[in-house]
C-alpha cells in the first residue's frame, strides 16, 4: 500500500497536541490549581463552588463569632463591675443597718450608696460602637434613665440573636431588666431604697434583702454570659475545624498535584525535542541525492 | 516484409510522444508538490492496435490513454462530512469559550459576590443599626448588582459579535458556492481525458472542503455535474447555478439566514454556520436565562423578607431590589438595588432599631432553595456545570473529530499525495526507456546505412 508521502502534516498535527499538553500543565504549574475554568473539570467546578460557598459560610460564621464575642466579653467585664459595686453597697448597707452609726455617718452612707447606684447606672448604659449592651434588641436607645429620681427601663425586652453555625446562634444584648430587674424591685430601685433607709434611720435590713437579691439576679446573668462565651469559645474551634476541612476538600478538588504535573512537563518536553529530531530527520533523505 | 518500414518509425516516434507525456506528468506532479489539494497526476498509456500482415500480428507500439489525477471521491465526501463537523464543534468552543471566564471559580466571581452580600448582612446583624455596617450592605449589593449587569452585558455582546460573524459566514459561503458553480460550468466544458479536468476538479474538491467548514452540506454527484444541498435538501449549488443565502436583522438586533425568501436558520447543521447559531440561538439564551432566574430569585427573595421588617427610623420595609420584571426576563441586565439611604434597610421585626431578627431571616436565604429548587451557589454551580461540561464535550468530540480528520487526510495523501521518491524513480525509468528508444533508432541508422553501402 502507498504511503502518504507528506509526513508533515501529521508531525505537526502531533507538535500542536504536544504543545496543547505543554500549555495545560503550564498553566497548572503557575497556578498550583487544576481547574482555572469550567470545562477543566464541569463536576470538580461545580463540587468546587459548593466547597467555596460553604467556605466562605464559615468564614461569616467566624466574623459573627468574633464580634459577639468581643461585645460580650466588653458586657461580661461591665457586669463583673456591677457585681463589685452592688457588694459594696451591702457592705455600706450593713454597716448602716447595726446603729453604732450617728447621723451624719449615716447621712456620709446613704451618700455613697447614691454614689453607688449612679455608678450602676453608668454600667447598666455601657456602650461601644453605639450599641448600648444592656437595651435588648433597642441597642440605640439609653436603656436605663433616671426620670424624677426613679431609674427608668427603656430598652426592649427581647434580646438579638447572632447566627454563629447552621441553625444555631447566642443572644447578644439581654435586655437589661433580666440583668438589673425591674423599675421598682431592680437593682437601682433596691439600692435607692437602702440609701433611704439608712439616711432615715428606717428597716435595713428588708432593703438589704433586696438588694441582695437583686445582686442574686445580676450573679445568675453572668453565669448566662459566661456561658455563651464557653459556647462561643467551643463553636469558634468547631467552625475552624470546618473551615480546614473545607479548605482541604478544595484543595482535593482543584490543587494541582505538583509533583505529577512537573512529571508530565518533563514527558511533554521529552516528546517534544523527540518529535523535533523526528522531522528533521525525517525529511534529510531524497532519492534525487542519489542520481547523477 | 522489410528491415525497415514505416510502422516501426512511428511506433518510435509514438514511444518518445509518450515518453514526453510522462515526462510531463512528472514535472507538474513536482511542480505541485506543496500546492494544497493538488491530486498527483499519471499519464495512463495503452497498447496500441496491431496490425496484421496477411500472415502475422506485429504490434504498433504505445499510445497516451489519458492523464489522470487520481482520488478518492467517496473518501474526499468523508472529509468533507467530517469538516463539516468540525467547523461546527470549533465555532461552538470558540464562542463559549469567551463566556467561560464569568464562571470561573476565582475570587471576583458571582458566587462570590453573592456570598460576600449575604456575609455583608450577617456583618450587619451584630450591630443592626450601625450605619457604617448598612452601608457596607449596600456596597456590597450594589456589587452584587453591578456583576450580575456586568455578566449579562458580555452575554449580550458575545451574542453580537456572533450576530456579525454569522453573516460574515453566510457571505463566504456565498462566495464559495458561487465559485463552486463556476467549477462545474468550466468541467462541464472540459474534454472529458484532458489534465486541465483534473485541476479544475481539484479546485473544486478545495472548495467544497472549505464549504463543508462553513456549513453542513450534501453532495451529489451526477454524470452531468455536481449539486451541492444544505442538510434539509435546500439546493446551494446546482450544476451552474448557485442560490445565495440572505441575512436580515431581526428588530432585536439578532440575525436570521434566508434562502429564495425563506428562513432557513434553524434548519441549518453542521459546518461554522450551524456551530455559532447553536451558540447564538440555544446555549447563550440559556445562559442568559439562567443568570436571568438567579436574580430574579434573589431579588424576589430578599425583597419578601425584607418587606415584613421596619427600617432603622421605624417605618415598613421597602423593595431592596429593584423589583424584577415579571417572568424574569431581563432580570440580570436590570438588577438593581432599590434603597440608597442606610437607614432604610429593613433589618428589625420588633421595631427596635438595633433588632437584628430580620437580618437574620435575609442571611437565611443563602442556604434556603430559593433558586427553582436550589440554594443560590448550587444554582450557580449548575449552571458553570452545564457551561462546563458543553465547552469539553465539544472540545474532546473537536479533538476526536480532528484526530479522524488526520487519518482521513492520511489515506487521500496515500493516494492523492506527490512522493518525489516515486517521481525521481519514475524519472529514471522514463530517462532510460527514452535512451533505449533512441538506441533502437541509431541501431536502425547504423543498419540502413550498412545496407546502403552494401551495393557499392
Amino acid at each position: 500500500m502507498r504511503v502518504n508521502p507528506d509526513h508533515h502534516s501529521s508531525m505537526l498535527a502531533a507538535l500542536e497536541r504536544v504543545g496543547k499538553s505543554e500549555e495545560t500543565v503550564l498553566a497548572q504549574l503557575g497556578s498550583g490549581r487544576k481547574i482555572q475554568k469550567p470545562s477543566d473539570d464541569p463536576a470538580g467546578l461545580a463540587a468546587l463552588v459548593n466547597v467555596q460557598a460553604s467556605s466562605a459560610r464559615s468564614e461569616q460564621y467566624l466574623k459573627n463569632i468574633s464580634a459577639v464575642r468581643s461585645q460580650m466579653q466588653a458586657a461580661d467585664s461591665s457586669l463583673s463591675s456591677v457585681v463589685t459595686a452592688v457588694e459594696r453597697a451591702l457592705a455600706l448597707g450593713v454597716g448602716g443597718a447595726n446603729g453604732t452609726l450617728n447621723d451624719s455617718g449615716r447621712q456620709s452612707v446613704a451618700t455613697e450608696l447614691e454614689g453607688i447606684r449612679d455608678q450602676l447606672l453608668e454600667l447598666g448604659n455601657s456602650s461601644s460602637q453605639g450599641m448600648y449592651f444592656f437595651a435588648g434588641t433597642a441597642t440605640t436607645v439609653k436603656p436605663f434613665r433616671e426620670v424624677a429620681g426613679n431609674v427608668i427601663y427603656s430598652g426592649s425586652e427581647q434580646g438579638n440573636q447572632i447566627v454563629m453555625g447552621e441553625g444555631y446562634s447566642v443572644t447578644m444584648n439581654v435586655p437589661g431588666t433580666q440583668i438589673f430587674g425591674d423599675d421598682s424591685n431592680g437593682i437601682f430601685a433596691s439600692i435607692q431604697k437602702l440609701a433611704d433607709a439608712v439616711r432615715n434611720n428606717g428597716d435595713v435590713t428588708a432593703a438589704l434583702d433586696a438588694v441582695s437579691k437583686a445582686r442574686d439576679g445580676v450573679s445568675k446573668a453572668r453565669v448566662v454570659y459566661g456561658n455563651s462565651l464557653n459556647r462561643i469559645e467551643g463553636t469558634k474551634n468547631t467552625m475552624k475545624e470546618r473551615q480546614l476541612q473545607l479548605f482541604q476538600q478544595e484543595t482535593e478538588i482543584a490543587g494541582a498535584d505538583l509533583a505529577e504535573v512537573a512529571s508530565q512537563l518533563s514527558s511533554a518536553i521529552t516528546s517534544r525535542s523527540a518529535l523535533l529530531a523526528a522531522i528533521g530527520k525525517a525529511d534529510s533523505l531524497s532519492l534525487f541525492d542519489y542520481l547523477t | 516484409m522489410s528491415l525497415i518500414d514505416s510502422v516501426q518509425i512511428a511506433a518510435l516516434s509514438r514511444f518518445l510522444d509518450t515518453a514526453t507525456a510522462r515526462q510531463k506528468a512528472v514535472t507538474t506532479n513536482i511542480a505541485n508538490l506543496d500546492t494544497p489539494g493538488y491530486s498527483r497526476q499519471r499519464a495512463d498509456l495503452q497498447e496500441s492496435d496491431a496490425i496484421f500482415d496477411g500472415q502475422h500480428m506485429f504490434g504498433t507500439g504505445v499510445e497516451l490513454d489519458q492523464i489522470v489525477s487520481l482520488r478518492d471521491r467517496v473518501l474526499n465526501l468523508r472529509i468533507q462530512d467530517e469538516r463539516q463537523n468540525q467547523g461546527a464543534l470549533e465555532a461552538q468552543v470558540n464562542s463559549l469559550q469567551d463566556i467561560e471566564p464569568l464562571f470561573s471559580s476565582q475570587t471576583e466571581s458571582l458566587n462570590d459576590a453573592i456570598s460576600k452580600f449575604f456575609g455583608s448582612i450577617s456583618d450587619l446583624s451584630t450591630n443592626a443599626a450601625s450605619v457604617p455596617l448598612r452601608q457596607a450592605v449596600l456596597i456590597s449589593a450594589e456589587d452584587l448588582t453591578a456583576r450580575f449587569r456586568s455578566a449579562s452585558t458580555t452575554l449580550q455582546q458575545r451574542q453580537f459579535s456572533l450576530d456579525l460573524d454569522i453573516e460574515q459566514a453566510a457571505d463566504q459561503v456565498n462566495q464559495i458556492t458561487l465559485q463552486i458553480a463556476h467549477l462545474n460550468a468550466k468541467i462541464a466544458g472540459c474534454l472529458a481525458k484532458s489534465s486541465e479536468k483534473g485541476a479544475f476538479e481539484d479546485q473544486r474538491d478545495q472548495q467544497l472542503e472549505a464549504l463543508s467548514n462553513l456549513i453542513g452540506n450534501q453532495v451529489i454527484m451526477a454524470d452531468d455535474g455536481l449539486a451541492v444541498t444544505t442538510h434539509d435538501g435546500r439546493s446551494l449549488v446546482l450544476g451552474g447555478h448557485s442560490t445565495p443565502l440572505t441575512t436580515s436583522r431581526q428588530a432585536d438586533g439578532s440575525v436570521r439566514l434566508f434562502m429564495d425568501g425563506q428562513d432557513i436558520t434553524d434548519s441549518i447543521v453542521g459546518g461554522k454556520l450551524g456551530g455559532l447559531i447553536t451558540a447564538r440561538q440555544q446555549t447563550i439564551p440559556k445562559i442568559q436565562e439562567e443568570l436571568d432566574t438567579l436574580a430574579d430569585s434573589i431579588a424576589t427573595a430578599v425583597n419578601t423578607v425584607h418587606s415584613n421588617g421596619t427600617d432603622l427610623d421605624g417605618n415598613p420595609g421597602v423593595e431592596f431590589f429593584v423589583a424584577p420584571p415579571t417572568g424574569g426576563s431581563g432580570a440580570a441586565a436590570g438588577f438593581q438595588v432599590n434603597i440608597a439611604d442606610p437607614r432604610k434597610i429593613a433589618g428589625s421585626l420588633d421595631g427596635s432599631a438595633g433588632d437584628n431578627a430580620n437580618l437574620n431571616a435575609i442571611f437565611n436565604l443563602e442556604t434556603q432553595p430559593i433558586v427553582h429548587g436550589d440554594t443560590p451557589s448550587s444554582f450557580y454551580a449548575k449552571v458553570a456545570f452545564g457551561l462546563g461540561s458543553q465547552i469539553s464535550n465539544a472540545s474532546s468530540e473537536l479533538a476526536a473529530s480532528e484526530a479522524v480528520a488526520e487519518q482521513f487526510s492520511n489515506q487521500r495523501g496515500a493516494i492523492s499525495g506527490v512522493s518525489l521518491d516515486e517521481e525521481a524513480a519514475n524519472l529514471i525509468r522514463y530517462q532510460r526507456a527514452y535512451e533505449a528508444a533512441a538506441r533502437v533508432l541509431t541501431v536502425i541508422s547504423d543498419l540502413t546505412a550498412i545496407s546502403v553501402n552494401l551495393g557499392r
